[in-house]
């Protein structure tokens, strides 16, 4: 009984569960790792995926090796066999569980990601808000700087955050529940629904262009727009005095701000040009007339237009009476809102037929 | 020379004017719709300083007659009338001028030689229609401008002024072979070289039977201690038969009493202080 025999902790082990069950048990603790890091710190730590799938695949290939008894006739020098047949290897998967699963309870992350069907569109500005205050100052996304966000650990409770597209406009908000462990990832601005605007540009038509001052003098003017939805409730807005210019309108203020924007009024006057010119008004002629419309450009918010809401316009003449002011309405001009994409319609508006001065 | 001198002692010895001007009524109604409507109650406002710069301009170049933007008494002889007014034009929009038009006495005066003087064309789209003030000031220097060009001074005086009567009640000075014309060449700056023409109706025996007579040279006199002009008569002619050159026997009277006579400039040179100018018209 001198034959060398193998001591205890190099002796393959009689029964090779144990082994086998902690390596799967590692193997599920990788994968599980694997996957935290990738939902919650894929912007900070990265090739994860790549470690842990590597250890991963060695893990697996372990354990089919020991599956087809392979394994079993290794030496001594299978440093892994020993470690995880080893009775200790238990107390530090049990450790390493209990690490994951706090992590994966305490972790949640919030990630935008830049994803645009249309090349080259953006940049985007998104605000994420909590309640009523930001969460995070808002974020920029472009084509070329197309990742934003961050984990956020030790968040519990349950609470609804915002995310708002603020520029460009035409966006609705995305409301998303945030609660300890989740993970929200959104594509900008393919997770977000358009936003039906319309924006409405009123131009005094020639009937009408000579008349309006341009600065409070003579005989007054005053717009009046009403809105009609499908329900039949109306929604007013006044413009008074109305002036030589053209009026932006159909939809509340803010989206009004973003969206007769710069780029909206050059489009705008491009439209204007193009009217003159088809009204053989020679360019050197246009100049003065646009630069009148587009000097001090009106914006009148009403209550967002959708398909089918009819937008009233009124153009009336206001003379001082004695103590009651005399409105004649001189124009009158309706409008049908017939799509429900966002667009921008050109509205010129006459005078009634017949009413010339 | 001479005979400058001595009628300009005589000026200074009478005292008295020869007579006060007739009156030229001026108005400048703001007719054209749009602007009517959209001055709103500065129209009243334009009118009324674009009337005094008419008034002060022809009075300026035409100071033969009292131009008055209001009436009163006496009664005016003629009635001119500068209306800012819009015509459909070749383009978008309609041509803004300003328009003359006269009524002497009663009857409406043709000027088909006093063209418009544009405002705005049919292409230009900014218009001042709503600010009185910025409007009148506007009117106001196409009118200096206007006048400011002889051509149109000429055109003015052949279309208006030479059918308004400068006076009535043409006398004749027998003894002198002149015709006596009551108001002062210095006091309505007529040049010397200006003609007038003397239309009568005289009554020969029981008929009416109407003459002219074309009156030139003129000099300032005194008669009846009374400051007139006096001019020589250039043609002469009555009723139906022919021209007479010169002064004729005829004429003393023919302008005898009841007889209708009244004075019409035919061709009108202003002279700062009725001395012979270059020949241009109204002042520079």
């Amino acid at each position: 009984m001198t034959d060398a025999t193998p001591t205890a902790a190099t002796a393959p082990s009689a029964n090779p569960w144990p082994y086998r069950l902690r390596l799967i048990w590692f193997i599920a603790l990788i994968v599980l790792s694997t996957l935290w890091f990738e939902r919650h710190l894929k912007a900070f730590v990265s090739q994860t995926a790549i470690i842990g799938g590597t250890v991963t695949l060695f893990g697996l290939w372990k354990l089919l090796l020991d599956a087809i008894s392979t394994a079993s006739r290794e030496g001594p020098g299978d440093w892994m066999r020993r470690g995880f047949a080893s009775p200790r290897a238990t107390e530090y998967l049990g450790f390493a569980t209990l690490l994951l699963a706090a992590l994966y309870l305490c972790t949640s992350s919030i990630y935008l990601s830049y994803e645009s069907d249309s090349r080259g569109a953006g940049p985007y500005t998104v605000e994420i808000w909590q309640g009523n205050r930001q969460l995070r100052a808002p974020e920029k996304l472009s084509s070329f700087d197309r990742f934003r966000g961050q984990p956020y650990f030790f968040h519990f409770g349950r609470e609804d955050l915002e995310f708002r597209i603020t520029e460009p406009a035409g966006y609705e908000p995305e409301v998303i529940p945030w609660r300890a462990g989740s993970q929200i990832s959104l594509y900008v601005p393919r997770s977000f629904k358009p936003k039906q605007l319309h924006l409405v540009q009123i131009v005094p038509g020639a009937s009408l262009i000579q008349d309006l001052p341009t600065e409070d003098k003579g005989l007054r003017y005053r717009l009046d727009l009403r809105r009609t939805d499908a329900k039949g409730s109306n929604f007013t807005a006044t413009v008074d005095p109305y002036f030589k210019t053209v009026v932006y309108t159909g939809m509340s203020r803010e989206e009004l701000a973003l969206t007769a924007n710069e780029p909206a009024r050059e489009s705008t006057r491009r439209e204007v040009q193009r009217w003159l010119t088809r009204l053989q008004v020679p360019a050197p002629d246009q100049a003065p007339l646009v630069e009148q419309l587009f000097a001090k450009p009106e914006y009148a918010a009403i209550e967002r237009l959708v398909k089918g809401d009819q937008l009233t316009m009124t153009v009336s003449t206001v003379k001082a009476g004695d103590g009651v002011d005399v409105v004649k309405v001189i124009a009158e001009q309706k409008f049908t809102v017939s799509g429900d994409r966002s667009a921008a319609h050109f509205i010129l508006l006459e005078r009634k037929a017949g009413d010339a001065p | 020379m001479k005979r400058l001198l001595a009628v300009t002692a005589l000026l200074v010895a009478c005292i008295g004017p020869a007579g006060a001007e007739p009156v030229v009524l001026v108005s400048t109604p703001v007719e054209a719709p749009r602007f009517a409507e959209n001055l709103d109650t500065g129209r009243a406002q334009v009118e009324k300083e674009l009337a005094a710069k008419l008034a002060e301009l022809t009075r300026a170049h035409f100071p033969v007659f009292n131009w008055q933007t209001t009436a009163g008494a006496p009664a005016p002889e003629a009635q001119l009338i500068l209306a800012l007014t819009e015509k459909q034009g070749a383009g978008l929009w309609s041509d803004v001028r300003l328009t003359w038009r006269a009524r002497v006495g009663a009857a409406v005066l043709d000027m088909p030689g006093l063209k418009a003087i544009p405002v705005y064309g049919s292409l230009e789209g900014t218009r001042e229609m709503h600010d009185p003030a910025r409007l009148g000031a506007i009117l106001e220097a196409k009118l200096e401008t206007w006048f400011g060009e002889d051509t149109n001074r000429r055109e003015f005086s052949k279309s208006f002024v030479n059918f308004v009567p400068v006076a009535r009640g043409v006398r004749v000075e027998r003894e002198k072979k002149s015709i006596a014309l009551p108001f002062l060449m210095s006091t309505a700056k007529v040049d010397r070289q200006s003609r007038l023409v003397v239309h009568f109706v005289a009554n020969a025996n029981g008929a009416a039977n109407k003459g002219v007579i074309v009156v030139s040279n003129l000099f300032e006199g005194v008669s009846n201690a009374r400051p007139q002009t006096l001019g020589a008569v250039s043609t002469f002619q009555f009723a139906s038969s022919d021209v007479v050159s010169g002064w004729s026997p005829q004429i003393p009277g023919l302008l005898q009493d009841p007889v209708q006579s009244w004075l019409l400039f035919q061709d009108y040179i202003f002279s700062p202080a009725g001395a012979v100018t270059d020949g241009l018209m109204g002042a520079p």
